[in-house]
Formats: C-alpha cells, structure tokens, sequence
C-alpha cells in the first residue's frame, strides 16, 4: 500500500471517528416506516373517495416536510466529565506529572512538558474511537508495545524534531502517544524505548478530571464534552458544554491548544486576562443573581460568541461563559446554570499570570 | 431469520452511520439516508435468509439510498476551525489541512467514484464485492478507484517529505 491509499485510509477512519452514537436512529427509522404505512394508506383511501384524497394528499405533505431525522434535543442531563478508562505509569525523567484534559466524550489527553511551554512535551491521548497516525512526510514504522503492535511515526520538520507511537491497547482503547518540541537541531532526549516504556506503563485504572471547577447541572439539552485547566497553571480552567447527539468534535488538536469547543463556554479568568466585556463593543443587557453570584449578561455584536455572561467568584477573579446564539438560553436557565457551578479542591485559577 | 431487525439496527447502528457518512459528507444528510435506506429494508426484514448476510444487504440498500439521493441539500460540511498555533512540535495544522483537502476532494468526486474509494479503503471491500454492490464491472470499479484517487492525491501535498 503507498502513502497515498495509507493517508486516504486514515482520513476515511479519522472521519468516521466523529460520528456520534445515533441515539435516535431506531427511532427515526420505525417513525418512517409509520409514515410509509399511512402513507400508503391514505393513497388506497384516496382512490376510493376523493374525500380521502384530500386528506391523504394533505397527511403525505405534511410528512414530506418532516421526513429528516427528528431534531428535537434529549432533555438536559447534569453528568459530570467522564473519566479516563488508563492512567499513565512511568513517564521520562524531568517531566512533571502530566495533567489530564477531556478533549471530548471519549477521549482524554494526559500532557505534561519540561519548562512549560517552552520545552520538549509528551502528550498520551486516550480515545475510544480510533485514532491515526498523524499524516505526513515522515517516517513511518512499527514498533511493539507489549502483545500490541504501534504504528510509529517520526518527522523532523524543521529540524524540530517528532516522535509518535498509535495503537489499540488490547481490545480497549486506542493510545497516541507523542514527544515534540525539542530545541531544532538538537535530539529530543526521549527515545523510541522511551515512548513504548510510557505504553507499558499505562494501567487500566479511572482517571478523574482535575476538581477545578464543579458544575451541579448542565445547561438543557448540552453535556459537559471538553475540560482543559492546564498543564501547570499557564492555562486557565476551560470547560465546554455541546450537544450530545452532535458531531463529535476534537476541541484539543494537541496538548494547549484550543478547538471550537461546544456552544457553550466556561472559563475563569482575572479581569485583565480578557478583552471582554469591553465598553463600545459589548453591551450590557441584564442582571441577575444566580444563587450567591451577581451575573451580567452582554451582547456582543459581531462576534461568534453571540451572548456573554460574567459573573464575579471574587475579589480578582470572574466566570466568563459564552454562548452561541442558537443555544441562547433565559436568564432564569442561566441562572439556573450559573448557581450550580462551584470552586474544587484544585483551583488555582488567576494566580500565574 | 437472521437477527431482529431492531437487535441489528442497536447493535449495528454506529457502524452503518459511520458508512453512510463517509457516503454523504454531511452528518444529517448521512442519518438522513440511512433513516430511509433501513425503513425500506424493514419490510423485507422477515424474508431475509439464514444465508443472507444482513450487513451486506443494508450496505446495498444504503448505496441505493445514496446514488440515488437527490441533492436536496450541500453534502459539503465545514470543517471545523481548529486553533493551530502549536509552540514547535509536529505541523499538526499541514496534517491536519492535509486531511481536510483529502476530505473535500473525497467531497467532489462523483457519487460512484466516492462510494468506490470509501469501501475499498473504509470497508477493505475488494474488487468483486464492491462490483457486486455497485451492480458494475470489476474493470469499472477499478477505474473509479483509480481516478478517485488521482483527485485525491492531488490533494496530498507532501509535510517536508515526497508523497508516493
């Protein structure tokens, strides 16, 4: 097989692997085998009188309209982040201990790097989808991690060195792991044997979320799908909420860095870490209280964002929550929302700045 | 009989979304086809043999479905805006823009020439069974995946190393 048939067979899978579970799929289909039976039924009536014609002609519109999948949304479910199904063991010498985010429903990232961002990183991703080998112009070979067999991956692209290990651990879930960022030129100081011991040593045991943020309810129809609190406190606490039955969507492509996230968007921030609100591009429209919190709701014109909610949690800090403005929500489920939402054992946010 | 159609459609549900996704492109058109391509299958359920293989049955229903579906709207989606300013490390953005310009010339091919590809490269179909779904010639499939494939390797634009 060449490149080419490898890159398409990957992309093809990478795909797939955003499709959700189709909770609503039997459903829809014995809705439309309801449909076809009084379809054809309304047809034989129609011949028999034209009365029923009428009405026949009128049932068969009406459900022409209505012939893609129902779209209503599943009532609001309050789960919390699921945990990881591994945790990493062993991991090279100078790294500190990686720190575990959700990149959706399914799939997790432990990251952890030397010297914060600047420095050499190593990256665990953890799905129960399938996951690729990154598509490029390196090198591709493979490599033993246990009884699995890895597909491994290295590139040098610009002198900047990379190494990736991809799997199916046993028959569970699949396991990326990857080391990047080493000074151009130089050699990473993590080897092969290295990335495959990090392999060894995962267990099968739950890794929670970090308890930064608690959130008592979800925001109706939408579950939590994407947490990121950062790696060493350089990152700010960023939680998402998105539909359930929607695509699923990775929101972290590597380790800090951030996708589209759901609909909905937590972060907490000190006031001067965010350009918003901001006085002559957003405006101010109501304020409400949501349990002990006072919360100000804005628009923000022009932006993606749609509607921004601030709510105060202290002296120099504040819960900045945006939402798009097709999942808009009243103040009243907002503040529904935004009373549930507490501090865990592990914020830290606002200190490192 | 085989399994009940309710069982299979549980059981299976995720598998077939996933093959008619990569059909359509489109996430709703995708539950959409597959909606209807099982409705119709639902009535020949109870008349499928003990010999007949389920799967390959809904697949050529789906492919139906499919290469008969009137463009009643885009298949193309948007792909998703990912933030890319990795600090160093591997281009995850070539990679990544590398699979969406994979993604949207597997959007252009034509229906025949995309179903082609998908289940010679998603479905590990060979040449004959994917003749057999198609209801075409062994040398026609072999000419879509071909020619799907030139259009797609177009698109592959080497990460700093030469592309077979």
């Amino acid at each position: 097989m060449n490149e080419v048939d490898q890159a398409v067979r990957w992309m093809l899978t990478e795909k797939a692997g955003t499709v959700p579970e189709p909770v609503r799929l039997l459903t829809g289909v014995h809705a439309k085998v309801r449909r076809r039976r009084t379809r054809r039924r309304a047809v034989v009536g129609a011949l028999a009188a034209i009365v029923l014609l009428a009405a026949g002609t009128v049932a068969w519109s009406t459900e022409r309209q209505d012939r893609l999948v129902p779209a209503a949304r599943p009532s609001a479910d309050p789960e919390s982040a699921p945990p990881s199904p591994v945790t990493p063991g062993w991991i090279p010498a100078g790294f500190p201990a990686p720190r575990l985010a959700l990149d959706n429903r399914s799939s997790w990232m432990f990251a952890t790097s030397k010297a914060g961002e600047s420095g050499p990183w190593l990256v665990i991703r953890v799905s129960r989808d399938r996951l690729v080998p990154t598509v490029g112009g390196g090198t591709y070979t493979s490599a033993e991690v246990g009884d699995d067999r890895a597909d491994r991956y290295d590139e040098s692209k610009d002198r900047v060195p990379y190494r990736e290990l991809t799997y199916q651990r046993g028959s569970g879930p699949w396991i990326q792991i990857s080391v990047g960022n080493g000074p151009p030129g130089a050699p990473l100081g993590i080897t092969e044997d290295d990335l495959v011991a990090v392999g060894r040593g995962l267990v099968d045991e739950e890794r929670p979320l970090p308890d930064v943020l608690r959130f008592a309810t979800a925001p109706p129809g939408l579950v939590m799908d994407g947490v990121f609190t950062g790696w060493d406190n350089l990152h700010l606490p960023y939680y998402s909420f998105g539909d359930p039955a929607g695509p699923r969507k990775h929101f972290l492509p590597y380790a800090g860095g951030f996708g589209p996230g759901g609909p909905i968007r937590i972060e907490a921030r000190a006031p001067d870490q965010t350009e918003y609100p901001s006085p002559g591009v957003t405006v101010e429209k109501s304020r409400f209280r949501a349990g002990r919190w006072s919360v100000t709701r804005y628009d923000v014109p022009g932006h993606h964002d749609g509607t921004l909610y601030v709510a105060p949690i202290g002296p120099d800090r504040a819960l900045y929550i945006g939402v798009d403005h097709p999942f808009a929500l009243s103040d009243d489920e907002m503040a529904t929302f935004i009373s549930g939402i507490s501090t865990g054992a592990e914020f830290r946010c606002c200190h490192d700045r | 009989m085989p399994v009940g159609f309710d069982d299979y459609v549980t059981a299976r549900g995720r598998a077939l979304l996933r093959f008619t996704y990569l059909l359509t492109g489109d996430h709703h058109l995708a539950e959409d086809v597959l909606q209807e391509a099982l409705a119709k299958v639902h009535g020949r359920w109870s008349r499928l043999r003990d010999d007949e293989d389920p799967n390959a049955y809904v697949r050529t229903a789906i492919l139906r479905q499919y290469l008969s579906w009137r463009r009643r709207r885009s298949s193309g989606e948007t792909p998703s805006e990912l933030t890319l300013d990795a600090p160093g490390g591997p281009d995850y953005a070539e990679a990544v823009a590398q699979r969406d310009a994979l993604w949207h010339a597997l959007s252009g091919l034509p229906r025949q020439q995309r179903a082609a590809v998908v289940l010679r490269f998603y479905e590990d179909l060979d040449d004959d069974e994917i003749s057999r779904l198609l209801h075409c010639s062994v040398a026609t499939v072999r000419s879509h995946i071909s020619r799907g494939l030139a259009r797609l390797r177009a698109e592959l634009h080497p990460v700093g190393g030469e592309v077979r």
